[in-house]
């Protein structure tokens, strides 16, 4: 246990000294979270005009959801875009051969390598707007928040085993890198409850794309709307997804033809 | 140490002709083509022995190392590296090879070599103690005092070559699969990298594995080599009963001044090319100085090297003459 | 029975395999063009996205919302994913590659300004995307009954003419932003800040009836609104001639303005770009 540890310190750490060394860049990131946020919560005063609600949902309780899609944002930002994309290029250049070489898993290898401090931002604000929201609503309630937490870091085991799933297909394709830039933009759903949609589109959003698992259910248990099977749902999307994904990975080194010299 | 027998290595290949209509065709009738890599390899090598593997390109050198370092699934075959099987890719097999691959590296471009002997370090759980005498040890035979704080990238090759051998040494592997770890350098480098290499294998009595296309490397490190062609094996033996039966002749190549006709070059050595002012003839090894000189004082010459024939050549002469000892 | 049996096995197997070749076919060529699917998927989803959660609003509202029901959302957003998949432009990230990598030096040594070489490549690109811009939109319509764009070809042509206006504004802010990068290492970042207003701002999100008046007055200055709103209500034939004539006029002084301000921006970046040297 103590290896993994000290590899994520060494990796992690080395790639804050890089990144801290450009002030501006923080900076100018930090800009871009802030409008993105602020944008997102214009759109949502926007679709709230007048009072009306959002798929049953009212403003504050939307803001709920805002805050749980951009802390999704924050996860994939920060974690994964800098390392899951990569693997392509592992593969293309054959620094691939050197990971599966080494005496230690190598998918834990990939996925920690690299840590985009730049969009920390997302993961504040997004934990901001949650904790803001959650204290105007009376519904909001510390088992609900017990089982939010839960669900949210289901949340992010299941967009991580869905991202790494499309970048493992880099095994036989090239360029594919770029279906995660799909995904991620289908996941722009996630800023609202699953409820606005109409029919088809929750369909689309639950079972296809499962955005709704994502962000709706743990918002929902936030507020105090949890149902015990959407919960549960959610979790068992999230299990089986890392156990597909990890079958997958198994299942490309087996047919790893790695780059000849 | 190492165990092979009748090892495969085969590829499918999709064959498509370039261009719209190639791709046409292709889409109503796919062919397929099986390319063998590895066809039917075997051979032995104890604990200690330091073998070159030489073939052209694209004749199963790296296929096969790849193999024995558990990256690829042989088709059909056995391999047994220091006991293990090498696909089932088990932590203690892999913590007693190494691979080290030339122009490809496995140190973190942007971080200080010393960064990537740490992460070593931490993956294959050297304990500190033997961590910092290996570091010792590497230091000094390798030269590596002052580049070891620098971001890898702004190392030159030679340098990064160092650190990247050092790097995939800390672990003190028993078994070393070294695929053409001196490419690209320049002589004094090669040098350097060739007599760590045999220190090395000195201190630890680690197992090498050495492909090359430089004759110098394999000269220097292997007593033993092992030919490789399209993917068989043609030649496993003795180096030195190898080179002075193949290949008894250097190349001197003559940049003249003047025309000087095929015949006259021809009464010197036999020759090998002639184009325009530029003339290879092939001297017997022994006689390659008195020949040289006896060129250079009454042969108007403007310049003049002298070389080993390349490796392919060895070994394209292994086809054509009966000198092939099974 | 049996040979016929094995007959039409043999012949779905072979369909199969048709099929699967044709996707990978349709695949490898597609990542030929990694760069413009990428920008392409970028840009794409959020006026699909949005168009079914206003339709989900309206039904939740008894059908209609302020003059739009189902099947106008459903037309207005599929305008506005055609709108926005038309007026693209991803030069100031190529401006940005040229001068960091030095690639920009050998480009000045021609005898055209470097401009005419992206302008030209952006419009290739758009032809490439054309077949799929099309399926979608076919697709589209059939999601939501009664959805569908205007039928009238003068619309059409109005349609066309003004989003080549709203592509060259486009391009040209871009390009502004481009020269940026002569001065600042991120300029690039200001091309990400544009991404989000104009997501928000460009009607893309929601058309503008549905801003607080205040809001959309101040929008209704910026460039925005042209980009994605007005081709889209042209596009649905939902506005009049003298709005669309004020559209066009109102374009064409967007593109003036941002021709002149890349001028000048160009030539005090290159002066500065050779003083510093390639």
């Amino acid at each position: 246990m103590s290896r993994y540890w000290q590899l994520i310190k060494i990796f992690y750490g080395a790639s804050i000294a890089v990144q801290l060394e450009y002030r501006v860049n923080f900076v100018v990131n930090l800009i871009g979270s802030l409008l993105t946020a602020v944008g997102s919560l214009f759109g949502l005063s926007i679709l709230i005009a007048g009072g009306s609600s959002l798929g049953g949902w009212n403003q504050t309780e939307a803001i709920v959801i805002v805050g749980v899609f951009t802390l999704m944002e924050g996860f994939m930002g920060v974690f994964l875009y800098p390392n899951l994309n990569k693997i392509g290029e592992g593969v293309r250049t054959g620094s691939m051969d050197f990971t599966l070489l080494k005496p230690l898993d190598a998918q834990f290898l990939i996925s920690s390598r690299d840590v985009n401090i730049l969009r920390v931002a997302d993961l504040l604000i997004g934990v901001g707007l949650i904790v803001y929201a959650s204290l105007q609503l009376a519904s909001v309630q510390a088992p609900g928040v017990f089982v939010a937490v839960l669900l949210i870091l289901a949340g992010f085991a299941s967009i991580y085993s869905i991202w790494f799933m499309l970048c493992t297909t880099a095994f036989w394709w090239v360029g594919v890198e770029n279906i995660t830039e799909l995904f991620w933009g289908f996941f722009r759903a996630g800023q609202f409850p699953v409820t606005a949609f109409p029919g088809w589109g929750r369909i689309l959003f639950t079972f296809v794309i499962p955005v709704a698992f994502i962000t709706t259910v743990p918002a929902e248990a936030l507020i105090g709307r949890g149902k015990l099977e959407t919960a549960l749902g959610a979790l068992g999307v999230a299990v089986l997804l890392l156990i597909v994904s990890r079958l997958f990975w198994k299942f490309a080194l087996r047919n790893y033809t790695s780059a000849s010299s | 140490m190492i165990e092979v027998a009748n090892l495969e290595k085969h590829y499918t290949v999709n064959e498509k002709e370039p261009g719209i209509a190639g791709s046409l065709r292709s889409f109503f009738s796919r062919k397929t083509k099986t390319v063998k890599a590895v066809d039917g390899v075997s051979f032995k090598i104890e604990a200690g022995e330091m073998v070159g593997f030489l073939g052209a390109n694209g004749a199963g050198k790296t296929t096969t190392l790849k193999m024995l370092a558990g990256l690829l699934h042989p088709t059909a075959g056995m391999a047994k590296v220091a006991g293990f099987t090498p696909f089932e890719r088990r932590s203690s097999f892999l913590k007693t090879i190494t691979l080290v691959m030339g122009q490809k590296q496995q140190l973190l471009w942007d971080l200080p070599a010393l960064d990537s002997f740490l992460v070593n370090q931490a993956i294959y759980e050297i304990p500190d103690l033997e961590y910092r005498a290996t570091m010792k040890e590497f230091i000094e035979l390798l030269d590596l005092d002052g580049i070891l704080k620098k971001q890898v990238r702004k190392l030159s090759l030679g340098e990064r070559m160092k650190c990247e051998l050092a790097a995939a040494l800390l672990h003190r592997p028993k078994v070393l699969f070294l695929d053409e770890p001196t490419i690209g350098l320049d002589v004094n480098m090669q040098v350097r990298i060739r007599e760590f290499v045999a220190a090395y294998n000195q201190r630890f009595n680690a197992t090498v594995i050495l492909t090359s296309h430089y004759m110098a490397d394999v000269t220097a490190l292997c007593k033993r080599i092992v030919v490789v062609d399209k993917g068989h094996i043609i030649f496993d033996g003795d180096l030195s009963a190898l080179i002075e039966r193949s290949s008894p002749a250097k190349i001197v190549k003559l940049e003249l001044s003047k025309i000087v006709p095929r015949e006259i070059l021809e009464s010197y050595a036999p020759v090998k090319s002639l184009d325009g002012l530029f003339a290879e003839l092939l001297v017997p090894r022994l006689e390659t100085s008195k020949v040289a000189g006896r060129l250079l004082s009454e042969l108007p010459v403007a310049d003049v090297t002298i070389q080993d024939p390349d490796i392919e050549e060895i070994i394209g002469e292994l086809f054509q003459s009966q000198k092939v000892k099974p | 029975m049996k040979l016929e049996a094995k007959i039409q096995m043999g012949l779905l197997e072979n369909l199969w395999r048709k099929s699967k070749t044709m996707f990978a076919l349709w695949f490898a060529h597609m990542t030929v063009y990694r760069a413009e699917i990428f920008i392409w998927m970028l840009s794409g989803v959020v006026p699909l996205i949005m168009m079914s959660v206003w339709i989900g609003k309206a039904s939740a509202n008894g059908g209609t919302l302020e003059n739009f029901n189902a099947a106008s959302f459903a037309a207005y957003f599929l305008a506005a994913w055609v709108s926005q998949q038309l007026t693209v432009a991803w030069v100031a990230w190529e401006m940005n590659f040229q001068i960091r990598q030095g690639e920009l030096s050998s480009k000045l040594l021609r005898p055209i300004d470097p401009l005419w070489e992206h302008i030209f490549r952006h419009f290739t690109e758009r032809f490439v995307r054309g077949p799929f811009i099309l399926v979608v939109v076919i697709a589209g319509t059939f999601i939501v009954p009664g959805t569908k764009l205007t039928p009238d070809l003068w619309h059409v042509l109005e349609f066309l003419l003004v989003i080549n206006l709203a592509f060259l504004m486009r391009f040209l802010i871009q390009y502004c932003i481009g020269t940026l990068c002569f001065w600042f290492e991120n300029a690039t970042a200001f091309d990400e800040f544009l991404y989000v207003l104009q997501t928000f701002l460009a009607g893309g999100f929601a058309p503008l009836e549905f801003y607080p008046p205040a809001i959309r007055a101040v929008v209704e200055w910026t460039p925005f609104p042209y980009m994605v709103y007005y081709p889209a209500k042209i596009l649905t034939g939902t506005l009049s001639s003298s709005e669309t004539l004020r559209v066009m006029l109102i374009t064409l002084a967007w593109v003036l303005a941002f021709g002149v301000l890349r001028s000048i921006l160009w030539r005090f970046g290159i002066k500065k770009y050779g003083a510093v040297g390639a």
